[in-house]
């Protein structure tokens, strides 16, 4: 795939090695859930706003999400970059560079990642951002509907828009990343836990979920959640937003994530704060989870 | 109707008719982009999900929807004809499961007169009621990998036309030449909420 425009011929990135997902995303296309389309986005969304930030940009600029690594980008033309999310091992032009801190990378040199200890997602950020026609005022790859961008792989161009590198970032100290093996993500239950005894919510705060391997950018599962009574088989369809926690009858739990549904057959039980819907994604199969929900 | 907060920011509302749904979800959709950020519309339920940086609670919520009235007969519906090809590839089995014949199921798929009660699954895939009680059956134990454009087929209570390729394990009774997603319109769904559908045989030599 060739996603640099004519006019942008100047300016370019090249994917030279792709970890297991490579995905254009901003914060999505908003509004049209209504009609089936999923907001879709970054999945981790504080990281994302915050590759931006520190690149210079407005938080909603287009720019790359990594899944996992390894990942070799090669810049023809001079940049300034920023990466964010789960940390790994980053280099420009082989010189060991830090996360969340702006990056001067020159013409021709390569930006490598290699796979991170813990999390799944990483965030890279280019000043002037990444140019990709929108698709319903969106340049986010949906996984789900096949909206936007194709998954990029090994040779891929994407266009960066021009931008003035000279002018100064405002940038601030990044927090650190707080992502390991274990995750504590807290939110609200919802309307349709009246059913679950007061016994079976009591207990939940303090089980320890594992992650299954079905995860995606659609959503995650935990297993051992052991809800009683066991919800309800099937409910008429109704809306779905990122954070929902979902509740099928296989004792799962699903929390979904920025390719999710629009709407869903089985009961809703809560939602994740965004704080948590953003380190959802950083989960990987086999992380443990504890899920602390308060009453809305 | 009654109002449910789901944390701070999202609310799920449950309407008695699916008539209330709709003219309720007509008037909250004028508050996207400002107000929502999402306003999905179920068989019996809307989900909202308030705009970054603004503010609203259970009873703003209410005060917007309490003089909400279904005006019956009110036309910013439109009336939709969906040419039809009947030769779906599941429509022997649902024959065979509904114990009718092969026409008795066309034309009772025909006859009926749909509204579009929601959309979702995909994006343009409308949820259409109206379908004849005996055409009710189950999805498909296992989903088809792929489900082609303009199929026509139903499941359980609803009847739905694929605006895309997708997979689905709704049961195919046929297929139709007619565009449902057109990302360039300003209103890229063709079939909105509210809006009439009848199915039309297109027989062919």
């Amino acid at each position: 795939m060739n996603l640099v425009a004519k006019s942008h011929l100047g300016n370019y990135l090249e994917i030279v090695t792709a970890p297991p997902q490579l995905l254009v995303e901003d914060l999505g296309r908003r509004g049209y859930s209504w009609m089936g389309v999923t907001p879709s986005g970054a999945c981790d969304q504080a990281s994302f706003r915050l590759a931006n930030r520190l690149a210079g940009n407005p938080q909603h600029i287009p720019a790359l999400e990594i899944l996992y690594g390894p990942c070799q980008i090669v810049f023809h033309c001079s940049a300034i970059i920023a990466v964010t999310g789960a940390i790994q091992r980053l280099t420009i032009a082989d010189r060991p560079c830090s996360f969340n801190y702006p990056h001067l990378v020159r013409r021709g040199e390569t930006v490598s990642l290699e796979p991170p200890q813990f999390g799944l997602r990483s965030y890279l950020a280019i000043k002037g951002g990444l140019y990709v026609e929108p698709y319903l005022g969106s340049s986010s790859s949906d996984t789900l509907s096949g909206l936007g961008p194709a998954p990029l792989s090994e040779g891929d161009r994407v266009a960066i828009q021009e931008t003035d590198l000279a002018a100064e970032i405002p940038f601030e100290l990044a927090a650190t990343n707080e992502i390991s093996d274990h995750f504590e993500l807290t939110g609200w239950w919802g309307p349709r836990s009246r059913q679950l005894t007061r016994r079976s919510i009591s207990k939940l705060a303090d089980k320890e979920l594992i992650a299954s391997k079905d995860a995606s950018r659609i959503g995650i599962r935990l297993l051992g959640a052991e809800l009683s009574p066991e919800p309800k088989l099937h409910v008429e369809p109704e809306g779905i937003l990122r954070g929902f926690i979902q509740a099928p009858p296989s004792g799962e739990l699903v929390l979904f994530l920025a390719d999710h549904p629009t709407t869903g057959g089985y009961p809703v039980v809560g939602a994740l704060d965004p704080r948590s819907t953003d380190l959802a994604a950083q989960i990987r199969p086999g992380d443990s989870v504890s899920l602390k929900l308060s009453d809305s | 109707m009654n109002i449910n907060s789901i944390g701070p920011n999202a609310f799920l509302v449950d309407f008695d008719t699916s008539d209330l749904v709709i003219a309720s979800f007509k008037h909250l959709k004028m508050g996207i982009p400002h107000l929502f950020e999402e306003v999905i519309l179920g068989a019996d339920t809307i989900v909202i999900k308030a705009a970054e940086r603004v503010a609203i609670t259970s009873s703003g919520i209410a005060e917007m929807l309490n003089d909400v009235v279904v005006i019956a007969g009110s036309r910013d519906q439109k009336e939709i004809e969906i040419l039809t090809i009947y030769d779906g590839q599941d429509l022997n089995d649902v024959a065979t499961l509904t114990g009718l014949a092969v026409r008795e199921v066309i034309d009772l798929h025909r006859a009926a007169p749909y509204t579009v009660s929601f959309l979702g699954f995909a994006p343009g895939f409308a949820y259409l009621v109206g379908l004849h009680p005996s055409l009710e059956l189950p999805r498909l134990n296992s989903p088809r990998g792929l489900v082609p454009k303009g199929s026509v087929a139903i499941a359980e209570g609803y009847s739905a036309v694929y605006p895309n390729p997708s997979p689905g394990g709704w049961r195919l009774i046929g297929r139709t030449e007619l565009n449902l997603w057109d990302p360039s319109a300003p209103e890229p769904a063709l079939l909105q909420p509210g809006d009439s559908v009848r199915f039309v045989e297109r027989r062919i030599k």
